[in-house]
């Protein structure tokens, strides 16, 4: 069994399934955007002009949204117990974590494009035109979210305590990432190119090879009892 | 792809969930052709035997052995599972749920197995166009039976397989534990039910508080299963 067949096999199955339910997508972006919205309507937004906040609220609005994305992603692993059929199937479990890695970020990334033109428009800070340079950061920011949050989310189907243990670890584990993401982007958002964010950047893509790398790892001995 | 089962053993395996003893030190023997029927009380211990079997739940204590070597993760290739829950998912329709096991299992030719496994288990006319999340629990249980059977395992664990069939329906366990047999497997079968002990097992084990009481022979018919049965458990309690 090949890790490229299974890892696009269980990626096919992830967006066939959320095709359908459009669930995880639709959840997480009501809910980023209602972090945003709180944000935009909290924050005293007059006596911040010409400090750029949106970087921040858009890393925080992945990260709590994310986390409703990573735990309804297992959850649908624990349906109908189908998560045990999956580990009696002599594919790699890594390749499995992959797949669900590489599903996590489409749907994170999907919700972080409706986030930058929503605080294009509540923030007023010029994030539509920074897109182009701003992608390469989401990219890295959500792959490093997802699969340290993907990892961990694994430990659902086995233990009782579900998204305590998950909030508990994940965001200590992800704020590197979350960090390097905000601080990354804020210079882009500001006027800067890839080059003048190179110190965050760096950061963000060491912190993305240690997580995949333990994502990989660990995964399969994660699902073992 | 790992070599065929032709024996398992249990060799003194126990499981503890926190402090609730689930199953005592329990020595278990299984060799081809032969179909063990496992009954007992709730709680007797019975689904901890068969998620032990099914290499999903590592033992306490004590060993489990296929083919006389320790039992390795790529044996579970080779077993097929038919749990309490249908361990299909629940959004997609029941031939887009074995495909997808089907393609993990890495079968060959696989629409064509799908397609005799959708008409073995008598699931073609809703395969193709109902999620699994709206099938009746009785269509569930031929859909996990067929997903159970694809990959054509040499060791088929069922935990109440006549759970939501009807009485035709219970057929197809019967020919599914055939089919498995008759490749040189073995089968294990949890039931409440006597008459399916009675049809199906060769063997017949009784769980009594996560120990097993009787491992002999089958008894015969349904009268000596049920006699067998309750003079062991009325025995212990």
């Amino acid at each position: 069994m090949s890790f490229l067949f299974t890892v696009a096999t269980t990626l096919s199955k992830e967006l066939k399934v959320e095709w359908r339910s459009k669930e995880i997508v639709l959840s997480s972006a009501l809910f980023a955007l209602l972090v945003v919205l709180l944000c935009a309507f909290t924050l005293d937004l007059p006596t911040l002009a010409g400090r750029p906040v949106s970087a921040g609220v858009l890393w925080l609005a992945v990260a709590l949204s994310g986390m409703l994305a990573l735990s309804r992603t297992y959850e649908r692993e624990k349906g109908f117990d189908a998560f045990r059929a999956l580990l009696m199937t002599p594919a790699p479990k890594s390749g499995v974590y992959l797949g669900k890695t590489l599903a996590v970020c489409l749907y994170l990334l999907t919700v972080e494009l409706v986030l930058c033109l929503v605080l294009e428009l509540f923030f007023h800070e010029p994030v539509l035109r920074a897109l182009p340079r701003l992608l390469p950061v989401l990219v890295l920011g959500t792959v490093g979210y997802a699969a340290v949050g993907t990892l961990f989310s694994a430990m659902q189907l086995r233990t009782t305590l579900k998204d305590l243990l998950l909030g508990v670890i994940l965001y200590p584990l992800a704020s590197p990432v979350l960090i390097s993401a905000a601080k990354a982007s804020q210079i882009i958002i500001d006027g800067g190119s890839l080059v003048d964010a190179a110190d965050p950047l760096k950061l963000l893509i060491v912190a993305d090879v240690l997580f995949v790398v333990a994502g990989l790892w660990l995964f399969g001995p994660l699902l073992e009892e | 792809m790992s070599e065929p089962i032709t024996s398992v053993r249990l060799a003194g395996v126990s499981k503890v969930f926190g402090a609730v003893r689930a199953l005592s030190p329990t020595t278990l023997t299984l060799g081809a052709g032969e179909v063990v029927a496992v009954l007992g009380p709730n709680g007797a211990g019975k689904s901890t035997l068969l998620s032990v079997l099914s290499l999903l739940t590592r033992p306490t204590s004590g060993q489990v052995l296929i083919n006389e070597r320790h039992a390795v993760a790529q044996d579970t290739c080779r077993i097929g599972l038919l749990a309490h829950a249908p361990l299909v998912y629940p959004e997609l329709t029941a031939r887009e749920n074995l495909r997808f096991f089907g393609k993990l299992h890495g079968i060959d030719a696989l629409e064509t197995v799908v397609r005799e496994a959708e008409s073995a288990m008598e699931i073609s006319e809703f395969a193709a166009d109902r999620p699994a999340r709206v099938l009746s629990r009785g269509q569930l249980q031929r859909l996990a039976l067929a997903r159970a059977l694809l990959h054509r395992p040499n060791l088929l664990l069922l935990d109440e397989p006549a759970s939501g069939l009807d009485a035709s329906s219970v057929t197809l366990v019967g020919r599914a534990v055939q089919a498995v047999r008759e490749q040189g497997g073995m089968a294990v079968l949890v039931t409440h039910e006597p008459l399916i002990a009675a049809q199906l097992a060769t063997r017949a084990v009784i769980l009594v508080k996560g120990r097993a009481r009787v491992d002999a022979a089958s008894p015969g018919d349904v009268e000596a299963w049920r006699k067998l049965y309750f003079e062991t458990v009325g025995g212990a309690s």
